[in-house]
C-alpha cells in the first residue's frame, strides 16, 4: 500500500476539480424541472387522445368499425395510460422525450456522485483535525463502505461539540503487554491515521478506466463514458458507469489518504503546517494509560467510550455509526422480514407499498429500540484541538491538577463525575441516536415506497391488459371500454375548463 | 486482503483455548480463521442426546456486525433445521446483535436442537409432527440420530 501516492501527480489537497461540476448539474436539474412541467399538460381534446393511441398500434388502422383486436389494444393502451398518470400520452407530445429522460437522469447521478465523492471526503483521517486527541473520521475497524452511510457532517459535528466520542486510534493488543511509557508512547506515535486499505480490492478487479490513470484524470468523470463498453445494453452500460465511478472513489479515497498519513509523519519529524495539532507525550499518555476495550470490535480506545442510553455499555464510536435501521423492508406476521424489495411482487404483499417499513435501531447490548448514546467528554480546561483553547501540543498533566484546585464547584464536579447509571430517554438532549446521524432514513424509505408503487401500478396495468385480452366475456370490455372512456373524456373537459378559467 | 480484525483474532484463539462444554471448535486452516468447524454434542433429555453433530461456521467479511453463517453437516431430524443443515434461527437473521459471539451463538443453537420451535418451522411436515405427535416426532429424531450422528463404536 506504502507507495500508491508516488504513481500520482496531484498532490496536498486537490479537491477543486470535483466542485466545478455542480454549477453544471444546477443547470440541467433546471432543464429536467422544465420539462416535468411540460409532462403535467394534459391535452385538451379527448378525442385526438383516442386517435393519438389509436395511431400507436400498427394494426389498428385496418378496421374503422369494431374490430375486437382494435379495441382491446385502445383499451388497454388508455387504461395504461389513465394508471401511469398520463405520463405515457404527455411523451406522445414531446418531441424527444428520449433525451429528455437522459438529462434528468444525467443530472441526478452527478448530484449522487458529488455527494459521494464529498462524503468519501470527510471521511479521510486528517491528523489536523483532531478533538482531545481523537478524529473526526474513522480509523477504519469495519471498513464496510455501505455502513459508513452516515451523515459525515453531522457526526464531524457532533464530535466537535463533544457529544460523541471521536474517532481515536485504536490500540490491538493492549492487554497483551506491560507497556512502559516510552513503549506506549513509540507505538501510539507509529500509528498511521488509518487502517491500511486493500491495494485491489476484489469487487473492482479488472473494473476499466483506472489502471494507470493519474489523479486528475480518475476526477474527471466525464471520460468515464470512453471506457463503458458499447456492446453492452443500456442498464449494464449504467451498471459499469457506476462501478467504474466507484473504484476510481476508493482509488482517489486511497491516495487522498496517502496524503493525509504523509502530512501526519512529516508534522512528527516537525515539518510542514499545524504541528502543533501534534498531541504531547502526556495527552497520549493520559488518554491511552488504562484504556478500555470496546465489546464490539475488541479494540482498546482511551476510556471515555461512548455509554448506550439504554443499559449503560460502552461502545466506541467506530462501531456506534455501524448500527443503523434496517434497510427498507416487509415484515410477514411470523415475524419474519423481506428485504428484497426490488424483487416483491405486488401479489405477495397485502397492502402493498404502505406495509414497508424501516425499523428502528436497537441496541446491540440490550435490544431496547431506539439505539443512542451519551459521551462523558473531558472537563473543558483540559479539552484540546477543534472547539478547544489548548492545542494539543500544550497538554500538560499539572494543567489537570491545578484546574482540579482552582475550579469552580461544577467543573470539579464534572471531573470526579462518574458514568452515568440510569438509563435515559431517546429524546433526551444529551443523547445521540443512530437515527439523529442518518437523519435521512424516512426520505428513503418514502423513495423506496414511491419506486414500488409505480412498478407496482405498471404490474396492474399489465394484469389488466391481460385479463381483458384473454377474457371472453367481449360485451364486458365494450362497457368498460366506454366506461372508460366517458371518465377519460369528462377529466380531460374538466382540466381543459380549468385552465380556461385560470 | 487487509489484516484479519482483532476480533476476529481474539473470539476464534479463545473458542479453541476455553471451548464450550459439550461443543468443540476447530480451525481446520490456520491461514483462515474466517472458517471453523464445529462438534456440537447433542444436548441431555432430547432425541439428539448421545449423538455427536458437525457444523461448518464462516465468518463473514461483515462480521460482527452481520451474523456468522453456520449450517449442520450430519443430517438432523428437526422442525428448524433443513436437508441442508440450514438452521432457522432468530439469532443468526434478523435478531443478530454485534455483542453477541460465535459462543453464545452456538450456545443458542444447542437450545435449538433441546428446544425445537415448530410455530416457525423451516420443514412443515417435521413441525406438524412435532407438535401433533410429539412422541413420534422424538422417535424418528432418536433413529436419525442413532444412524447419523453416533459414532461406529470401534473393535
Amino acid at each position: 500500500m506504502g507507495n500508491t501516492a508516488s504513481n500520482f501527480d496531484e498532490s496536498g489537497h486537490q479537491r477543486s476539480p470535483s466542485f466545478s461540476n455542480s454549477s453544471s448539474s444546477a443547470s440541467t436539474r433546471k432543464q429536467s424541472a422544465s420539462i416535468s412541467i411540460n409532462s403535467s399538460n394534459i391535452h385538451p381534446e379527448s378525442r385526438s387522445v383516442r386517435s393519438q393511441t389509436l395511431g400507436q398500434s400498427p394494426d389498428s388502422f385496418s378496421n374503422n368499425s369494431a374490430s375486437i383486436a382494435g379495441r382491446q389494444r385502445r383499451s388497454s393502451s388508455l387504461v395504461g395510460s389513465l394508471l401511469t398518470g398520463g405520463s405515457r400520452r404527455a411523451s406522445l407530445f414531446k418531441a424527444n422525450p428520449g433525451n429528455a429522460n437522459d438529462s434528468k437522469g444525467k443530472s441526478s447521478s452527478v448530484e449522487k456522485n458529488l455527494a459521494k465523492q464529498n462524503h468519501f471526503m470527510n471521511l479521510v483521517v486528517k491528523f489536523d483535525e483532531i478533538v482531545d486527541g481523537g478524529f473526526l473520521a474513522p480509523y477504519g475497524v469495519h471498513d464496510d463502505e455501505r455502513k459508513l452511510d452516515y451523515n459525515d457532517k453531522i457526526v464531524r459535528q457532533l464530535i466537535v461539540d463533544r457529544r460523541l466520542q471521536p474517532f481515536y486510534i485504536p490500540l490491538e493488543d493492549y492487554d497483551d503487554y506491560d507497556y512502559s511509557d516510552y513503549e506506549l508512547l513509540k507505538v501510539l506515535k507509529s500509528q498511521l491515521l488509518h487502517q491500511p486499505y486493500p491495494e485491489n480490492p476484489e469487487k473492482f478487479e479488472d473494473v476499466p478506466g483506472v489502471k494507470g490513470l493519474s489523479m486528475s484524470q480518475l476526477s474527471d468523470n466525464n471520460n468515464i463514458e470512453t471506457f463503458v463498453d458499447q456492446t453492452l445494453t443500456k442498464n449494464e452500460k449504467k451498471i459499469q458507469r457506476k462501478l467504474i465511478f466507484s473504484a476510481r472513489l476508493y482509488k482517489r479515497k486511497c491516495v487522498w489518504q496517502e496524503q493525509e498519513n504523509e502530512r501526519y509523519s512529516e508534522a512528527k519529524r516537525g515539518l510542514g503546517s499545524n504541528i502543533v495539532m501534534i498531541p504531547s507525550d502526556e495527552l497520549y499518555l493520559s488518554l491511552y494509560r488504562n484504556g478500555e476495550e470496546c465489546p464490539i470490535c475488541f479494540l482498546y480506545y482511551p476510556k471515555n467510550l461512548n455509554i448506550s442510553r439504554c443499559c449503560q455499555q460502552p461502545i466506541c464510536t467506530e462501531c456506534f455509526v455501524q448500527i443503523k435501521r434496517k434497510e427498507p423492508h416487509f415484515k410477514n406476521n411470523n415475524g419474519e422480514i423481506t428485504t428484497d424489495v426490488e424483487n416483491i411482487r405486488s401479489e405477495d404483499i397485502p397492502d402493498s407499498s404502505d406495509a414497508l417499513i424501516s425499523e428502528c435501531a436497537c441496541c446491540p447490548y440490550c435490544a431496547t429500540p431506539n439505539f443512542g448514546i451519551t459521551y462523558a467528554p473531558p472537563p473543558k480546561q483540559i479539552r484540546t484541538g477543534l472547539g478547544a483553547e489548548l492545542r494539543p501540543c500544550e497538554y500538560r498533566n499539572k494543567l489537570k491538577d491545578n484546574m482540579v484546585d482552582k475550579n469552580s464547584e461544577q467543573d470539579t464536579k464534572l471531573i470526579t463525575s462518574r458514568p452515568r447509571t440510569h438509563s435515559l430517554p431517546a429524546t433526551h438532549d444529551s443523547v445521540v441516536t443512530s437515527d439523529s446521524i442518518r437523519p435521512d432514513w424516512e426520505v428513503n424509505l418514502l423513495k423506496t415506497k414511491m419506486r414500488l408503487k409505480k412498478r407496482f401500478a405498471k404490474a396492474t396495468t399489465i394484469h389488466i391488459n391481460n385479463r381483458l385480452v384473454s377474457s371472453e366475456e367481449e360485451k364486458k370490455i365494450e362497457k368498460l371500454e366506454e366506461e372508460m372512456l366517458e371518465q377519460a373524456i369528462k377529466l380531460s373537459l374538466q382540466d381543459n375548463q380549468a385552465k380556461v378559467s385560470q | 486482503m487487509s489484516a484479519l480484525p482483532r476480533r476476529i483474532v481474539k473470539e476464534t484463539k479463545n473458542l479453541v483455548k476455553d471451548p464450550v462444554p459439550g461443543i468443540k471448535t476447530n480451525i481446520p486452516d490456520d491461514d483462515n480463521l474466517r472458517y471453523l468447524t464445529v462438534e456440537m454434542e447433542g444436548p441431555a433429555g432430547s432425541p439428539f442426546a448421545g449423538g455427536v453433530f458437525s457444523l461448518e461456521l464462516y465468518l463473514p467479511e461483515e462480521y460482527p456486525m452481520e451474523p456468522p453463517k453456520i449450517r449442520f453437516l450430519t443430517p438432523l431430524y428437526h422442525p428448524n433445521i433443513d436437508k441442508l443443515g440450514r438452521i432457522c434461527l432468530d439469532v443468526l437473521k434478523d435478531h443478530w446483535s454485534p455483542a453477541f459471539q460465535i459462543r453464545t451463538v452456538l450456545l443458542s443453537i444447542q437450545q435449538l436442537l433441546g428446544t425445537p420451535n415448530p410455530d416457525d418451522p423451516l420443514l412443515s411436515d417435521v413441525a406438524e409432527l412435532c407438535k401433533n405427535d410429539n412422541a413420534k416426532y422424538c422417535e424418528v429424531a432418536r433413529e436419525w440420530t442413532k444412524k447419523y450422528a453416533i459414532p461406529e463404536p470401534k473393535e
